[in-house]
């Protein structure tokens, strides 16, 4: 499994992923950035609110969907799949590879994400109190929630070939996040929502008190649930597959 | 009891209502190089594929070294070296890096990188893109990846696509000398029949996903058995003087063949010509190339 795991990083075009960690969280923040806020706690825990919407509802699942992407195109475009899974390697082994590659990748985007906003913060001056605790417990709470959809992404580029159409996908089911996001009664169900809701002090979750009144409990029920579904899936898909093209 | 290496039993793989490979019991045995010949479309890359695991036969079994493929299929790939179909490469990685990715999960050394490098003549361009290569460089890096592993058995589907003559060549004698030098079984598919007549010890023919011929590649030409091709003036009167005996229009060119070697036939036969008046120009014994066999055994080529 460490040599597998060892090959995907060795593969993986950093240059890219580097690329994407940086960028996307910082237009994230920066696009929310108002240099005229009041200063202190509040002003951090409003400012935090207000970047981890965009962020976690549109920028963090759609990144998810393109690393997973981006994690698979090596196999498919040179046709590596075949030569990779002609190896003594477990097909299991490749297909969690990829996937703890993926969570590591959106964690780091994670870290990222909260580095860039407190540096913004204090360029910005918001002053003291930066809210530690709350931005800490919402990356994590973030990370955990974007897992699922992970899973289904990766799922998803691994039997499609084309970068393009796992794009689509991804935007298609993003887009209404923030709908769904809004609603009390479809936002748990709805596994693109639950990176928003779960980052959000605006929006619930772990992050915060819950003004959507989505219980945390059926939150995470819903994530862990949608995460073994579709990593189950993804991998048995996967081990059973024909790979004739 | 022969040592098997590679040993199918019935199998078959189909696509919709199609057996793209049909009931193949094949039979590779230790240390030797076998053909596996048929024309484009014809199963040979569906069946290496279910050699190596990568799809599943509809029925049937396919065994390396004895053990079940799929099923025990991690117990042998240390042992196999493999370029299926178009050669496969990491085309934003180095040729080096592409090789080294093979190295960690096969735990090959540096230096097992560097030799394949060398046997394959791409050192000097170990450091560029792969995906910068041309077609016949790719394919050199594809054989390099098969044999990185040392493995017992390399399997190489269509190793000379996209190589020019010196490429071919080369190629040729690195396969031919593998059971040789490092007591390698090979497995080399081709829809060049050439190329398999140069290189073969054995013969599988494969068309329309079943095995047509199996065997020595000397019990494949010896099937060769001859004509009497015989020019006259009058090819129709010929026919009809000559009655009783095994002779057809040739054709392509409008001569006519006796199907007999015989000398006593040819003989009698010219006799017969000539004493009915007709001229006869010409009388040669023709053996039918490899190509016409294998065209007749594949239906391609009824005139042949």
């Amino acid at each position: 499994m460490l040599k597998v795991l060892r090959v995907e990083l060795m593969k993986l075009q950093w240059w890219l992923v580097g690329l994407l960690i940086v960028a996307g969280p910082g237009v994230s923040v920066l696009l929310d950035a108002r240099p005229d806020q009041e200063t202190g706690v509040d002003a951090w825990q409003i400012a935090w609110g207000q970047v981890t919407v965009q962020y976690a509802w549109l920028f963090y699942p759609l990144l998810a969907g393109v690393l997973a992407a981006l994690l698979c195109r090596p196999e498919h475009m040179g046709g590596g799949w075949k030569q990779l899974l002609a190896l003594p390697v477990s097909r299991s082994n490749v297909y969690l590879a990829k996937y703890v590659v993926l969570a590591g990748v959106l964690a780091a985007t994670n870290l990222a994400f909260g580095g860039i906003f407190v540096l913004t913060g204090l360029a910005t001056g918001l002053g003291e109190g930066i809210p530690f605790s709350t931005i800490g417990l919402s990356l994590l709470a973030g990370l955990v929630a974007v897992l699922p959809l992970a899973a289904v992404q990766l799922w998803v580029s691994s039997r499609w070939k084309s970068f393009g159409a796992s794009l689509a996908l991804n935007v298609c089911f993003t887009l209404p996040a923030i709908f769904a996001a809004q609603s009390s009664e479809y936002g748990p169900w709805y596994p693109w929502a639950q990176p928003v809701l779960a980052m959000s002090p605006f929006a619930g979750g772990l992050g915060g008190d819950s003004v959507l009144n989505v219980s945390p409990m059926t939150l995470w029920v819903v994530i862990v649930g949608g995460f073994v579904v579709a990593m189950i899936g993804g991998l048995v898909t996967f081990v059973r597959a024909d790979f004739a093209g | 009891m022969k040592d098997l290496v590679v040993q199918t039993a019935g199998l078959t793989k189909r696509y919709g209502k199609r057996n793209v490979v049909n009931g193949l019991d094949l039979r590779v045995e230790r240390e030797q190089i076998y053909g596996f010949l048929g024309l484009n479309g014809a199963g040979k890359t569906t069946t290496i594929r279910m050699l190596m695991g990568l799809i599943r036969p509809t029925s049937g079994s396919a065994r390396l070294f004895g053990h079940p493929i799929p099923a025990e299929r991690m117990k042998v790939m240390r042992r196999v070296g493999a370029l299926v179909e178009s050669p496969s490469y990491y085309a934003h990685l180095s040729g080096r890096d592409n090789l080294r990715v093979v190295a960690t999960l096969l735990d090959v050394s540096a230096k097992r990188v560097s030799e394949v490098l060398e046997i394959v003549r791409l050192t000097a361009d170990a450091g560029r893109k792969a995906g910068d290569y041309s077609l016949g460089m790719k394919q050199r890096l594809g054989i390099a990846t098969a044999l990185l592993g040392s493995p017992e058995l390399v399997v190489l589907d269509e190793p000379t696509n996209g190589l020019d003559p010196a490429g071919i060549h080369e190629i040729r004698d690195l396969i031919r000398s593998m059971p040789r030098e490092h007591g390698i079984s090979v497995l080399v598919s081709s829809h060049l029949l050439a190329e398999i007549d140069q290189m073969a010890t054995t013969v599988g023919v494969i068309h329309g996903g079943r095995l047509l011929f199996q065997g020595p590649i000397e019990d494949l030409r010896a099937r060769s058995h001859g004509h009497v091709r015989i020019e006259v003036d009058r090819p129709e009167a010929a026919i009809a003087i000559a009655e009783g005996f095994p002779l057809t229009r040739d054709d392509s060119d409008g001569g006519l063949l006796l199907d007999s070697t015989l000398p006593g036939d040819a003989a009698r036969l010219v006799r017969t010509l000539v004493g009915g008046g007709v001229a006869v120009y010409r009388v040669e014994e023709r053996q039918r190339t490899l190509e016409e066999i294998f065209l007749e055994l594949t239906g391609e080529g009824a005139a042949a």
